[in-house]
């Protein structure tokens, strides 16, 4: 744990170094062609719903598959605020009259998302809280299920699986960078709240939390409603990254993908996040263009599809085997060795059978 | 509503088969096994590489393939992991099912392909006045075997014996003489055998194979043994059985216009249930171990 008696300074060193990253990734990728440019506007997306996740994930331990119904309700949430109001009306003619008027700048629809999640997000964490461990993720999945069913058939505000398009697809590396940083900082904040620090005291060890009096589910309950909010407005971005928006694209390839950056760079910290969302997504672009064939180098490839998932998979295998904490190991970044020392083998896990 | 309650217990059935398996890796090791959707679709599309044999031997080899399938995995991924917390035998899982697909994405390639399994099961019979499907009876027939053969392998043979002692506490079994290694392949292979004859039906069922389809399977398993409790394997074909039957009643009885939303309910209805009963219908509350 991060002591508490150490300075404002090195207390945030975490946010600080993950945002110089980020700007540092961001500036390089700004040197580059357009195609570049544009895996590092997904990045910076990817890293919001990243960091979102992160938010609950990372400090109560409770592993959720639901997160993306946020991103979910987030997306068409903004691309029903900022498709152009004449095309709206042609491509939505069933939609209600006020809905049909709304038609916001991009900043304030991502805000108007983010609480529009939150609000799920109270809904659904008094449905899901209730739950430990296992069956918190698998309800979270059947919540995800539901909000996925409901979006593919609400015909006259979504068009189904046919899609939403016409969403402006102006999201530039500039335009992105602030609500990563934002990102960053409202999960700094919620970290080292006294919330945080009690969340993270329930995740080492649930028995000794609830004996020194942390009411494990309602700070879980805050920190699902801080990550639904982030996730809301990073599911707003990544409409306007798209352009065009289905419901497959919000659902559960997205959910693993996700999953594959927290817990390739570090599940338990938030420098994890970051650098497992960095990590993978250089990666994955990597492999894309091998997947695609053509030369490299010089190397004549015939394109591979399978290759990147492939690899991927196998990155994660060998994250788990060689170094189940993640790059990270629940470390944090810091300008001296700051890091939370223990390993995720350390803590007494509940026995899943029950038995005992 | 007789005719419903036929497609409810078929459905389940194959739920059933595929609850199982997983819950059977879940009570001995504590793992979620997402890679059982993988193995699901191995033994689809062994069907597809053996499909020019008689029905008999093809079937045979799917599942033995399955089950060669299911034991390497045990040996190559998770032995090195046994014992670590529940996250990470499921992350781990979770890679294997990515790393599965990819292998097969690349040999295979993403389009779907179709295979026309037990066509000959495609016509109904009348029993009792009702036209069931001859494949539904199959299954519903099959799966009713293969649970009271599973039955009879815990309680009367030494290895079942042993597997349920390590299921009850695997430690404990250790100290006693149970052989680990064993024990576990040994749940593999049953699970890989319930996954290979879910491939069969599942396929005679829909007819298409794709890389990807052992997902939509295995998310249905999951939350069967969620629903019927975790940790019994009688309750998690229990949980298998509810899913179908809430799904096929609403099905039936939802007005026209809600019908598309059908599973949208089912799955807030299970979430619903697991609020009430967090344990699951039939589970019991465990008590904390610190």
């Amino acid at each position: 744990m991060t002591n508490q008696r150490t300075s404002v300074f090195a207390r945030c060193a975490p946010g600080v170094i993950c945002t110089l990253l980020v700007l540092a990734v961001s500036g390089l990728a700004l040197t580059g062609s357009e195609t570049t440019q544009r895996t590092a506007t997904q990045m910076l997306v990817m890293g919001v719903i990243a960091v979102g996740t992160y938010i609950f994930v990372g400090n109560s331990g409770v592993l959720s598959f639901g997160h993306v119904m946020f991103v979910a309700v987030g997306a068409y949430a903004t691309a029903l605020m900022t498709i152009p109001h004449n095309l709206k009306q042609a491509l939505l003619p069933a939609l209600p009259g006020w809905l049909a008027e709304l038609e916001f700048g991009l900043p304030e629809a991502l805000l108007i998302s983010g609480l529009l999640s939150l609000l799920v997000g109270v809904v659904f964490s008094l449905l899901i809280l209730r739950l430990d461990g296992m069956a918190a993720g698998i309800a979270s999945l059947a919540l995800l299920i539901s909000v996925n069913v409901v979006i593919s058939n609400w015909d006259a505000v979504t068009r189904g699986a046919q899609g939403i398009v016409g969403i402006p697809a102006d999201l530039t590396v500039g335009a992105t960078v602030p609500w990563l940083i934002g990102a960053i900082a409202v999960a700094l904040a919620y970290q080292l709240s006294r919330s945080g620090f009690r969340l993270r005291a329930s995740r080492e060890d649930p028995v000794a939390a609830a004996a020194l009096g942390v009411r494990i589910r309602r700070d879980r309950s805050i920190a699902f409603v801080i990550s639904a909010f982030v996730c809301g407005v990073g599911g707003g971005l990544y409409a306007h990254f798209l352009g065009a928006l289905t419901p497959g694209d919000v659902y559960l390839q997205l959910t693993l993908l996700t999953l594959l950056m927290l817990i390739v760079g570090g599940i338990r910290s938030l420098s994890g996040a970051v650098i497992g969302t960095v990590f993978i997504s250089v990666l994955a672009e990597l492999l894309r263009r091998i997947e695609a064939g053509g030369e490299l180098g010089p190397l004549e490839l015939p394109p591979h599809p399978g290759v990147q998932q492939l690899i991927l998979a196998l990155t994660l295998m060998l994250t788990l085997l060689l170094r189940p904490g993640g790059i990270t190991a629940g470390r944090e970044l810091g300008f001296s060795l700051l890091g939370r020392r223990r390993g995720p083998h350390t803590r007494p896990t509940a026995d899943p059978a029950g038995s005992g | 509503m007789a005719q419903n309650l036929v497609n409810a217990l078929s459905i389940g059935s194959l739920n059933a088969l595929i609850a199982i398996g997983i819950a059977l890796l879940f009570s001995i090791m504590g793992l979620i096994n997402f890679a059982h959707g993988e193995l699901i679709m191995i033994g689809g599309y062994a069907l597809l590489w053996f499909a020019a044999l008689p029905f008999a031997v093809t079937a045979v080899l799917v599942v033995a393939v399955v089950i060669g399938c299911a034991l390497a995995m045990e040996r190559v991924a998770f032995r090195s992991v046994r014992g670590a917390s529940g996250e990470t035998l499921l992350m781990t899982s979770f890679a294997l099912s990515l790393f599965v697909q990819g292998g097969v994405l690349l040999f295979e390639g993403p389009n779907p392909q179709s295979a026309d399994v037990l066509g000959s099961l495609g016509a109904s019979v009348e029993v009792a006045g009702l036209s069931v499907g001859k494949l539904d009876l199959a299954i519903v027939g099959v799966t009713a075997v293969l649970l009271l053969g599973l039955a009879w392998f815990l309680r009367a043979t030494p290895l079942g014996v042993q597997m349920r002692a390590a299921a009850e506490d695997f430690r404990m079994a250790r100290a006693l003489g149970v052989r680990a290694n064993l024990v576990v392949a040994g749940a593999f292979g049953v699970s890989g055998a319930f996954a290979a004859i879910a491939a069969i039906f599942l396929i005679a069922r829909t007819g298409t194979l794709t890389p990807a389809m052992g997902l939509g399977p295995v998310l249905t398993g999951f939350v069967a043994i969620v629903l019927g409790g975790l940790g019994r394997l009688w309750a998690a074909a229990l949980g298998a059985f509810v899913l179908a039957l809430l799904s096929v009643m609403l099905q039936a009885y939802l007005p026209s216009g809600m019908a598309a939303y059908r599973d949208a309910l089912v799955y807030l209805g299970i979430a619903v249930i697991l609020m009430f009963r967090p344990h699951g219908i039939a589970g019991r509350p465990g008590a904390v171990r610190v």
